[in-house]
């Protein structure tokens, strides 16, 4: 049908992609980015939003699982394409393309996963009811059949179990959700599990895990990736548009314009420094003073706040830049620190402490590796 | 009545916008059943339902509100008796808001705007 | 009292078609910027809407078990219901679809009830990042709303009516916008408040996956998504009688005067919300109730005694 054809070719001028980087393949990661940019594609924050799942490298067996359970996750049509070298990138979306203009196919999956997921249902004797389903008159109620079959565990509706309490810091009884952070999520160091549990959106205890992949080189241009993290953190504040510039100054390096990357760092650190709105928003979150930072481990450059550490890491950047010693403190140890480094702060700050550390997870899993 | 008759075509208006995106939405895509997906958590099954008792740490801001908002209601009829009451109305209304107000500065002494 | 016509039902129509542009302008505005600062040709910033909406109607929906369906729909819904009823009460030029007495109040009214819609989209799925993203939501409206309420009294105030036509046609000779600067500038941060948008974006940031917007997809998000460009676009032209001289000017007939100011604004609000970082709630909280709210009540003083004395 015409009209449907040209809903499809309209679709397909944005699609959005969500990225998994498994920890080695940053260049891999960053050339996705690229790529997505000059076509007009654009990033996803969750599987609901997106269209593609980007696996740039090649995942272990415990990352590949998780990956797995997000691509069934997206809602179609939908599209998982890998990559394991920057050269593979662009195949790899024209693939992701071409799969999604498939209508057939993607009719065929749809159909294939709304079977698969009636079975699923079947087979656990119709537990879990439709409540989820929402509404069977207007979905046709081919399914809407067992709406009213009440039958779920009274503590654990659709076989989940209801939330739990513990004590909160004001000594009140509290529910406690168990969130993990990562491997699969926005501005977030590649491979890394922070598993967090929270009372209401503030973290009272976590762990840390790193999901590791195959074998993998590291990535040498340092300028480059500073520049990297210093636009994740960024982004996290609420600053795309000074993200976005720092990610530009990220490119120039890896096409080797130095020149033109010095200026227009030299032009955003001074931006990002002025900034009061920043400064105000970032100011004494995750503060560390040098015994602190000693205590666990971390370099010199870790002392501070968020706003310092971000500043310090433009500094960094633009250190390499202009030829001066840019060496930056080893940063595998504050994986291990990261559980007591987020105690006790809200999502939105544990997210901008673990981007402002920059916590080098390909490090941190080889050294687990050695010592075992 | 006739001018909340505006109000209900608007609404109307707003339910056919909805239905017929809705409408469109059961012709062109590639399934209307919805698929049947756990939550998003970075890619792990949940352990426990989200929905329960949630930790709003800014709740004493909520009653500071609640306060304030009621005061906030006495300003639209203040507002078009001004020009006719003239400079007394002023005065009482801003005595009141100050009043209020001292009360909002104690509140922020006693730390309940911030919540980390 | 200036003539103003209540015009038919039927007129709900354009007032809604009027909306619509201003909020397709705002998204096509965005995706502009966006495209221009990735280096990307603009022209696939200026159709980003209809693909979008292509894309989200192609798209099936998503339910997440256990959810709680009928409150996750209303707020999907609401947003775009709100940012209609909040357009009833402006007057195009002369003619309105609703001239009521309390328009002031009436927009107060609605502006409102999006906190309940936006925090029932975070709350409908089930869902921990949404949920958070629904607290958020209700911590920042606790900051902006009083503010904005007491931005909103400053014109009614000097126009000594709360019908909006009054308000706009108090303005002959000087805007509002030009002599309450503070009020001008506290209403657009609480537009941008109760659209979710720029600087107040945090309840759908990326550090929660999307907040609000996690778990939706295909019309659920359309909704959500074009929700939030209406209001922001019902924000900019309530602005419009409130602040900007409503449809006075020359040559032009009055709509069209009002749609123009409103685009402009629309387009600013869209722009300034991108140059700014996040005001993240926790430290909003204490910047609306002391600074935002004693700022706007000298502004509120200062126009009282203006129109007293």
């Amino acid at each position: 049908m015409d009209l449907r054809q040209r809903l499809v070719h309209l679709a397909l001028r944005r699609p959005h992609a969500l990225l998994v980087e498994v920890p080695g393949w940053w260049r891999t990661r960053v050339e996705t980015e690229r790529a997505m940019a000059r076509r007009g594609w654009r990033p996803a924050s969750s599987p609901a939003g997106a269209d593609v799942l980007v696996v740039c490298g090649s995942p272990g067996a415990d990352l590949g699982e998780v990956v797995d359970r997000v691509t069934d996750q997206l809602p179609g049509p939908r599209a998982r394409v890998a990559a394991t070298a920057p050269e593979e990138v662009a195949t790899a979306l024209d693939e992701a393309a071409a799969r999604l203009a498939d209508e057939r196919a993607q009719r065929d999956d749809a159909r294939d996963r709304t079977r698969a997921d009636r079975a699923d249902r079947a087979d656990q004797g119709g537990d879990g009811g439709d409540d989820g389903g929402d509404d069977g008159g207007e979905d046709g109620g081919e399914d809407g059949g067992d709406d009213e079959d009440d039958g779920d565990s009274e503590m654990a509706p659709e076989g989940i179990p209801l939330a739990g309490s513990g004590p909160d810091r004001d000594g009140l009884e509290m529910d406690v959700l168990n969130v993990p952070l990562g491997p699969v999520l926005e501005h977030w160091p590649a491979g890394l599990v922070l598993r967090c549990v929270l009372q209401g959106d503030v973290v009272v205890e976590a762990d840390v895990d790193v999901l590791a992949g195959g074998a993998a080189a590291s990535p040498s241009a340092t300028a480059a990736v500073t520049c990297d993290g210093a636009a994740r953190a960024l982004d996290l504040a609420g600053w795309g548009d000074a993200a976005a510039g720092v990610r530009r100054v990220r490119d120039l390096v890896l096409d080797g314009h130095h020149d033109q990357a010095r200026r227009d760092l030299d032009r955003l650190a001074a931006r990002v420094a002025r900034s009061r709105v920043l400064r105000w928003s970032l100011r004494d979150l995750g503060r560390l003073d040098p015994a602190q930072a000693r205590a666990h481990g971390l370099p010199d450059d870790a002392v501070g706040d968020v706003h310092d550490r971000l500043v310090a890491m433009l500094e960094r950047a633009r250190d390499g830049l202009a030829g001066r010693s840019d060496a930056a403190g080893d940063r595998s140890a504050v994986v291990e620190a990261l559980p007591t480094l987020v105690h006790g702060l809200e999502l939105a700050a544990v997210r901008l402490v673990v981007a402002s550390h920059d916590p080098d997870t390909l490090g941190a899993s080889r050294q687990e590796r050695a010592d075992a | 009545m006739t001018p909340y008759l505006g109000v209900l075509s608007l609404l109307l208006v707003a339910l056919a916008v909805i239905g017929s995106v809705w409408a469109v939405h059961r012709l062109v895509t590639v399934t209307a059943q919805p698929l049947r997906s756990p939550p998003f958590l970075s890619g792990w099954p949940p352990s426990e339902h989200a929905l329960s008792r949630f930790h709003a740490r800014w709740y004493p801001a909520t009653l500071l509100f609640l306060a304030f908002d009621v005061e906030m209601l006495f300003m639209y009829p203040w507002a078009v008796v001004v020009a006719r009451v003239g400079l007394s109305a002023v005065v009482e209304m801003f005595l009141f808001l100050g009043v209020l107000f001292v009360a909002v500065v104690w509140a922020w002494r006693e730390g309940a705007l911030r919540w980390t | 009292m200036p003539e103003v016509v209540t015009v038919g039902a039927a007129w709900a129509v354009p007032a809604a078609l009027l909306l619509g542009l201003v909020a397709v302008v705002a998204a096509s505005a965005d995706a502009v910027m966006v495209a221009r600062r990735d280096g990307v040709d603009v022209r696939t910033g200026a159709i980003a809407p209809l693909a979008e909406t292509a894309r989200l109607l192609r798209q099936p929906r998503r339910v997440t078990p256990a959810a709680d369906a009928p409150l996750w729909r209303v707020g999907r819904g609401g947003l775009l219901v709100a940012a209609l009823l909040m357009v009833a009460v402006v007057p195009w030029g002369s003619w309105v679809p609703a001239d009521l007495p309390v328009g002031v109040v009436w927009f107060n009214a609605v502006d409102v009830t999006v906190w309940a819609f936006v925090w029932l989209a975070g709350w409908g799925p089930n869902a921990a990042f949404s949920l958070v993203g629904a607290y958020r939501f209700l911590a920042q409206a606790l900051a902006y709303e009083l503010p904005l309420m007491f931005a909103l009294t400053a014109p009614a105030l000097a126009a000594g009516s709360l019908r909006v036509a009054d308000v706009a046609a108090a303005q002959q000779g000087l805007w509002f916008a030009v002599w309450m600067p503070v009020a001008f500038a506290v209403y657009c941060l609480g537009v941008l408040g109760f659209a979710v948008w720029g600087p107040l974006a945090p309840p759908t940031g990326g550090d929660i996956a999307g907040g609000v917007l996690a778990e939706v997809s295909g019309p659920d998000r359309l909704l959500l998504l074009a929700g939030r460009y209406a209001l922001l676009a019902a924000g900019a032209v309530f602005a419009v009688p409130l602040f900007l001289g409503g449809g006075a000017g020359p040559l032009l007939p009055g709509w069209l005067w009002v749609l123009v100011k409103a685009l402009v604004l629309v387009v600013a609000l869209v722009a300034v919300g991108r140059r700014l970082p996040a005001l993240r709630p926790d430290r909003f909280l204490e910047l609306g109730w002391m600074v935002l709210l004693p700022a706007v009540l000298l502004q509120v003083l200062v126009v009282a005694l203006v129109v007293v004395l």
